[in-house]
């Protein structure tokens, strides 16, 4: 009758493991510092099916960047390590992979594009030995048959003249170019999977818009999986198939776009909409992030939260209990079965209709 | 003081910043870059004004030289009456406490050698008070106001978040007690939920102090959320400017149209993203005949008599635009013509030009790469259109030129529109001229003659 | 008791003292009124340069006002040659005699400038931000061979500044030449006359002469210790003149640009092609090798490549919004530099600094070493130079300043890499 209690967000996803396209369980990136171990992502759990788009939608923080690294490994390292957790890609593990697989897993099946087209390309070579020497990489090709894949890829990134735009350098493109060609680039391999690291927050939103539709139409031609990462509700309810919603380094809500924006059911999640300027609602979150190195127990949101109880403070985060459908996932006690969400999703309450001042506005001081 | 309440508090008559283009042997002017080219606007005291527009439309210069922290090329800036662009170096220094800025990115706006108490500090001892106690007196008093402790005076920016930073610019830009604010893109850097808390701490201080706040923002969300009137930018020039409520529910400009389109809600059922808006902003040194904004424009007024969709026609003039500025490249679209076809090239020496490849192949490939249909809707235009292909396949770029020049000259691309006012806002768009009386259209129909 | 404990108290309207200011109250068309207040240590500044121009106004109007015009002809006309009178100065009437410190040479002038910039400049600053100084420190101590560099250099500097103030300079003794170090030996027939004990045809050295003694039976110790403020001057005062002048140069061409910058760096493209080396030599043939004149040339004419690095590196952070913040708050362009440009390109200066000085000192050792210093000097250089040709029998001599002379360069440069590391104020801590 009542919900079934799911497992925690750990080990939910076991089941699926098998035919997904990528599956993240419990993974843990940490950074060592001379202040302690930083840990950037503490326990995440999330797959992506081949074919749609994933959004990790968080804060700066987060660690949702440092998730998208931990993919491929290409985080610093030292001094980030992955203490625990595991990456499937494929069936295969990523934690067990050698250097020179990782190589090939890089910018073969899996690409990766940046927020800052301008420091992802060289600006001492142009834009065609670039994009040449990604298909080089990859694969066994003649010059010849490189040129002409390169031509054939800034076509359909949306780049006229191709050839002609070939000998350009990177400075001689406009931000809208450049990210285009990061993504010709990116797609040189025919990737299985992209990941898009905020692609389009360096750039104005008649550009953006440019942009996100054409990672859509490139995502329907190729079924290729994209994994966004963003900060930008708006972008994420325009492209997410499934949403992962990161709060200091855990993941704090998952599930189908649509749920995620009609029935948001974390605290954390429902803050954040409140706070888009559209809502018309001002102050923000009162409080600050919890230190990544010494985080505090319980949920990592309990000290922010409107519906934090005492028990909200102790013990591990709760586990990833089911909201409505058994792919929506919430990691809030106000959700384990027997509980009552409607305290969450029933209430008016909001952060702004707080007493801001309570809570401190400088709340963000360290 | 002859200034009085109903008077604005700031007005600015064609404000311009050209940027002198130096080049060439002797190091002369080669052009000049537009940056901003003649806006003007009012702004009466304890209101909100807002510039929107994409990055380098010019609305950073404008902010910075309205206040000539930059010196403006041309036009009229007053200050309760007074022309500040003939103040000398001692007026301007005093108009300073009258007039402050805050900047878009909290990691530079700070020195990251100087402590954040000497920061807020900064603008007290340029101003000449030279007693210390008393400095450091409003600079804790201000530090509190805006959210922060008085015992962050003594740490360095690094140990401050940027919504933090912010705060510590807000409290730097109210030590001199300023009537006027000019923030440029004040949260741009910042996330959500501290862009929300910042725009509140601005409103909180706003009513405090009664000032009056220009802000700048590519975000017309944040425009949204704090303006009462706003301008739209568009490479150098406002192209319309209204109440905030109104711009937002009816806006009149299709430049501000595909701009409000662009944002994506954040509402997965309202995907689409609306119109799009193809290509870059044109360069500020060349700026487009007629309307700046017609060679993107997705509402450009087609001539008389010609019946074909607005996104047909669009796509026309988009190519008309490239053909006129030779950025179309023939023999590279007869390479990638050859790629795509699958054409052997094997055998040909040497780099691929268009006598290369079938002129049918080039047609096929200069249709795809414009998106233009095979067929017309209208016939007249499809005739000019196959003669310019047939030209263009042959290598005849000048002759498609003329060409399509003949034959697809809308209003937009000959007259400049001019920034009119109708119904308390303004708005500049030949869409609009038909609306008033019969001379106008008919005026602006007549050719240009030189 | 008082309301200000209510809970609810916003930030924003938190209650005053009495006394306290806020922002609104300030009347500025009073302070427009009033004239700028200095702080206590920059009155004392003022103060002490002051009294240190006069001083040297004094002297300088002593050596060359009276007769200047007989000794310039003189000068012109004569054939003979100028005697050099005092240690390192260009003869005149007389220099002025001041109480307790007797007569002052140039070299003596620059150096006490150059503490005298050093106490205000660097160790005042650094008391006064206890807290920028104690984080500098955390990260400077990271580098463990550079705070032994740190410890080596304070022991070096401090000996160089007090010990020769009360210790007499070496003198030549031949009776007493080639007198083995403490811890050494060498054959019986070396020294003309073994002070240490003698046994089994060995001379052993004793603690008369620790260091032991040159072909003229100078004792090392002490020319050593000498050195030691020869070298510091010579690395401190050119390091002074290089950093003055090419930070000025570097940042008033950036900041003002167009013709300004143009004009002050065809001048240093100029100055870079100078052949400082050979203006040297000339002036040794025209006066003799003189400290002074060696200092004042490389430290006049060496700043041009540190000048340019000023002003690439000027040029990049006044393009940085705090910058226009200041132009904002209604800086002025010495405001701008001094408060934010300066502070600002320190890192690359004190890299500069510290490359600076080593080189100075090289340079000094090897001038004195050819033979082209001041010979009365006891510099580290000519020690080395005076054993070089009894290095099979005395290879003390050569040796032992060779040793400090390596250790001290260095010490310099272990020190410019961790200081680079540690003033950074971006890096760590922040993020």
């Amino acid at each position: 009758m009542s919900k079934q209690p799911s497992q925690t967000i750990g080990t939910d996803e076991s089941t699926r493991s098998s035919n997904s396209l990528l599956s993240v369980s419990d993974l843990c990136t940490y950074f060592q510092t001379d202040e302690g171990v930083v840990k950037a992502v503490d326990g995440v759990s999330f797959d992506v099916q081949s074919g749609e788009t994933v959004a990790i939608v968080g804060e700066s923080g987060s660690g949702k960047t440092v998730t998208s690294e931990s993919i491929t490994r290409l985080f610093k390292s030292p001094p980030g390590f992955i203490p625990e957790g595991s990456i499937e890609f494929d069936g295969e593990e990523v934690n067990d992979m050698t250097v020179e697989e990782l190589r090939t897993l890089r910018g073969g099946r899996v690409s990766h594009i940046f927020q800052n087209p301008q420091g992802a390309l060289n600006p001492v070579y142009t834009i065609g030995w670039q994009l040449r020497e990604a298909i080089e990489l990859h694969q066994e090709v003649t010059k010849k048959e490189a040129n002409e894949k390169a031509i054939e890829l800034l076509t359909q990134v949306g780049i006229p003249e191709a050839s002609a735009r070939l000998g350009d350098y990177p400075h001689q493109l406009s931000g809208g170019m450049k990210q285009r060609v990061m993504i010709a680039i990116a797609l040189a391999c025919e990737p299985d999977l992209l990941i898009a690291d905020e692609p389009t927050t360096a750039l104005d939103v008649t550009i953006q818009a440019q942009i996100l539709k054409l990672l859509k139409s490139l995502q329907e031609e190729r079924d290729m999986a994209i994994l966004f990462i963003t900060h930008d509700l708006g972008v994420v309810a325009e492209v997410a198939d499934r949403v992962v919603v990161m709060y200091a380094g855990k993941v704090m809500e998952r599930g189908p776009v649509m749920e995620i924006f009609e029935t948001p059911s974390h605290p954390y999640t429902r803050a954040l909409l409140e706070c888009l300027p559209s809502k018309g609602n001002l102050g923000g979150i009162p409080g600050s992030l919890p230190s990544p190195i010494d985080p505090p127990d319980g949920c990592r949101f309990a000290s922010r939260c409107v519906f934090a109880q005492d028990e909200c403070l102790e013990g591990p985060q709760p586990p990833a209990y089911e909201a409505g459908t058994a792919d929506h996932v919430v990691s809030c006690i106000h959700y384990e079965p027997g509980g009552n969400p409607d305290i969450v999703l029933k209430s008016d309450a909001t952060v702004s209709a707080l007493d801001v001042d309570q809570m401190g506005v400088g709340g963000e001081n360290r | 003081m002859s200034w009085s309440r109903s008077e604005p508090i700031m007005q600015i008559e064609n404000l311009e910043k050209h940027y002198p283009l130096s080049g060439g042997l002797l190091s002369g002017e080669v052009g000049r870059v537009k940056a901003v080219d003649g806006i003007s606007f009012d702004i009466h005291e304890g209101e909100t004004f807002g510039i929107v527009g994409e990055s380098g439309c010019g609305k950073s210069t404008a902010a910075t030289s309205m206040i000539r922290l930059e010196e403006p090329t041309g036009g009229q800036v007053r200050y309760k009456g007074k022309d500040i662009t003939e103040y000398d170096s001692t007026e301007l220094k005093r108009f300073r406490r009258n007039v402050q800025m805050i900047f878009q990115d909290p990691d530079s706006s700070f020195d990251p050698r100087m402590s954040i108490g000497d920061a807020v500090a900064e603008p007290l001892i340029v101003q000449g008070m030279s007693d210390r106690k008393k400095r450091e007196a409003i600079v804790a008093d201000l530090l509190e106001r805006v959210g922060l402790s008085a015992s962050d005076m003594a740490r360095y920016p690094h140990e401050f978040s940027g919504g933090q930073k912010q705060r510590i610019g807000l409290a730097r830009a109210l030590a001199v007690n300023p009537d006027v604010i000019v923030a440029d893109e004040p949260v741009s850097a910042l996330d959500v939920s501290i862009q929300s808390e910042i725009l509140q701490l601005m409103k909180e201080l706003q009513e405090a102090f009664n000032l009056t706040i220009i802000v700048i923002s590519h975000n017309l969300g944040v425009i949204r959320e704090i303006c009462d009137r706003v301008a739209v930018m568009y490479l150098g020039e406002f192209v319309e400017v209204a109440n905030s409520e109104e711009l937002f529910n009816d806006p009149q400009h299709p430049y501000t149209r595909a701009l409000l389109s662009a944002i994506p809600t954040p509402d997965p059922r309202e995907r689409g993203l609306g119109v799009e808006l193809k290509g870059d902003v044109p360069d500020p040194s060349a700026p487009p005949s007629g309307c700046r904004f017609h060679t993107r424009c997705p509402e450009v007024i087609p001539p008389e008599n010609l019946e074909l969709s607005q996104s047909v026609w669009r796509d026309v003039l988009h190519f008309r635009q490239r053909v006129r500025d030779s950025t179309l490249n023939l023999d590279s679209v007869a390479e990638t013509a050859a790629v795509e076809e699958g054409i052997d090239t094997d055998d040909i020496d040497g780099d691929i030009s268009v006598s290369d490849v079938p002129a049918e192949t080039v047609i096929t490939q200069l249709r795809r790469e414009n998106n233009l249909p095979t067929e017309l809707a209208d016939s007249t235009a499809n005739e000019t259109l196959d003669k310019a292909f047939d030209q263009l396949a042959r290598g005849d770029l000048e002759g498609a030129k003329e060409t399509l020049e003949e034959s697809f000259m809308t209003v937009c691309e000959r007259d400049a529109p001019v920034l009119t006012e109708r119904e308390g806002r303004q708005v500049s768009c030949h869409l609009h001229d038909d609306v008033t009386t019969d001379g106008s259209m008919l005026e602006a129909d007549q050719p240009v003659s030189d | 008791m008082s309301v200000d404990t209510d809970p609810t108290t916003q930030s924003a309207n938190v209650r005053k003292d009495a006394d306290s200011v806020t922002f609104e109250d300030v009347n500025w068309d009073e302070i427009d009124g009033t004239a700028r207040g200095f702080t206590r240590t920059r009155i004392a500044w003022y103060a002490i340069m002051g009294t240190y121009l006069l001083a040297l106004l004094n002297d300088l109007f002593n050596r060359f006002a009276e007769g200047a015009y007989q000794r310039t002809v003189a000068f012109i006309t004569d054939t003979s040659r100028y005697q050099v009178e005092t240690p390192g100065f260009i003869p005149g009437a007389g220099p002025a005699e001041y109480p307790l410190v007797g007569e002052i040479g140039g070299v003596t002038w620059l150096w006490s400038l150059t503490l005298l910039v050093g106490v205000f400049y660097v160790a005042i600053p650094l008391y006064q931000n206890q807290r920028m100084t104690a984080y500098y420190w955390r990260e400077f101590k990271k580098n463990k061979a550079a705070v032994i560099s740190l410890i080596y250099l304070a022991i070096i500097f401090a000996i160089g500044l007090t010990v020769p103030r009360f210790m007499d300079p070496p003198e030549v003794e031949p009776v007493l030449a080639y007198q083995p170090p403490v811890w050494g030996s060498v054959r019986e027939t070396v020294p003309i006359q073994c002070v240490g004990p003698v046994s089994g045809g060995e001379c052993h050295g004793s603690w008369a002469h620790p260091f032991g003694t040159t072909h003229q039976g100078k004792d090392i110790l002490i020319s050593i210790v000498y050195g030691m403020e020869i070298s510091m001057q010579v690395g401190l005062i050119g390091m002074f003149l290089t950093i003055l002048i090419a930070t000025t140069v570097g940042l008033t061409a950036a900041y003002f640009g167009g013709y300004v910058d143009e004009i002050l760096f065809r001048y240093v493209d100029i100055q870079i092609t100078f052949p400082t080396f050979f203006l040297y030599l000339l002036v040794v043939y025209l006066v003799g090798g003189s400290l002074f004149v060696m200092i004042i040339i490389f430290g006049v004419l060496g700043w041009g490549g540190i000048a340019r690095i000023v002003r690439s590196e000027a040029l990049q952070r006044r393009e940085e919004e705090y910058i226009m913040a200041a132009k904002n708050a209604g800086a002025g362009g010495l405001w701008t530099m001094r408060r934010h440009l300066l502070p600002n390109v320190s890192n690359s200066v004190i890299t500069a600094a510290t490359l600076v000085i080593p080189g100075l000192i090289l340079a000094e050792a090897a001038l004195a070493f050819l033979g082209l210093g001041d010979p009365r000097l006891p510099s580290w250089g000519e020690t080395i130079a005076d054993g070089r040709s009894d290095l099979d029998r005395a290879w003390w001599i050569s040796t032992i300043p060779g040793v400090f002379l390596f250790m001290t360069i260095l010490a310099f440069n272990f020190l410019g890499d961790a200081l680079r590391d540690a003033l950074d104020p971006r890096q760590g801590g922040g993020e």
